[in-house]
């Protein structure tokens, strides 16, 4: 693996996606207990752009689109990013096993593309902090 | 001849490139941005310590380079999160202050709203009663004068 640190990097990518899925599979909406809370809302008590997201990602995750709706409108966005980016894990692993004349190639258009699936998905987010930022 | 490259600072490497890619979306969600500041510090950490390791041993710098670089961006933004929420809090202590401030001109408006017109019937009041009392000494005065002069007529 310390030859091919990009399947190293993939295999960690991928445990930290199953871990994220777990994460809103145990901890549901309903019971809202979710042990990481939202240290912009604790210091601020302010509600914030990506308050309500862990209930939203837990709704995703039960099929409950609608409400995962209702507790943030990005919730399906942002939770679609890593849902892809899980199956790009192994799509990208695949090819660069497979393929090995290809490798450079390889990583150089997942980056390409997880870079523009981010600002696709986040875009909302991005837009909020800048406007923080700059008021 | 060039020297060919080790693994050396690899292992690190790829821990600090881990965080700093992970800490650039855990800093822009804004709920999360205390852990991709924690991530961030701790990708540059490791990824300096790779790359001291990797000029020791000859090892591969482009994954550490990648690894610093997302690490420092994953940190910026989370430090601007953390500047842009102190002015979020400014702006709204200010908020308060200028709320306080008008509440309390409004309670002193209300404290205060008859008080001057009573201040003025009390002073036109007080005139009247002084020019009563200015007539009537000088009433006082013309009878006393009156008088004498009629006490000297008969003299």
């Amino acid at each position: 693996m310390k030859n091919r640190p990009y399947l190293a990097i993939n295999l960690v990518f991928t445990v930290f996606l199953v871990f994220f899925f777990g994460y809103s599979l145990i901890f549901s909406s309903h019971a809202d207990n979710h042990p990481i809370p939202s240290f912009y809302t604790e210091i601020t008590g302010e509600e914030t752009i990506s308050s309500g997201l862990s209930r939203s990602f837990s709704d995703i995750i039960r099929g409950n689109f609608k409400s995962a709706n209702e507790y943030n409108i990005y919730g399906i966005r942002v939770f679609l990013f890593f849902f892809i980016q899980f199956f790009l894990r192994f799509l990208f692993s695949f090819f660069y096993i497979y393929v090995a004349a290809a490798r450079r190639y390889i990583v150089i258009s997942d980056s390409i593309i997880s870079i523009v699936l981010f600002v696709t998905c986040f875009w909302p987010f991005i837009v909020w902090q800048v406007s923080a930022i700059s008021i | 001849m060039d020297k060919q490259t080790t693994t050396a600072g690899q292992g690190l490497g790829i821990a600090a490139l881990v965080l700093g890619i992970l800490a650039i979306p855990l800093a822009i969600i804004p709920c999360t941005f205390i852990v991709a500041l924690i991530f961030g510090i701790t990708g540059i950490a490791l990824s300096s310590v790779a790359l001291s390791q990797a000029n020791r041993g000859n090892g591969a710098k482009g994954l550490i380079i990648a690894a610093l670089v997302c690490s420092i961006l994953g940190t910026t933004i989370a430090t601007l999160w953390g500047l842009s929420m102190n002015k979020g809090a400014r702006v709204a202590r200010r908020f308060l202050r200028q709320e306080f401030r008008n509440d309390l001109d409004k309670e002193f408006e209300k404290a205060f709203k008859g008080f001057g017109e009573d201040m003025e019937e009390a002073f036109d009041d007080l005139e009247e009663d002084l020019e009563e009392e200015k007539g009537k000494d000088l009433e006082d005065t013309l009878l006393r004068i009156e008088k004498e002069l009629d006490n000297k007529n008969e003299e």
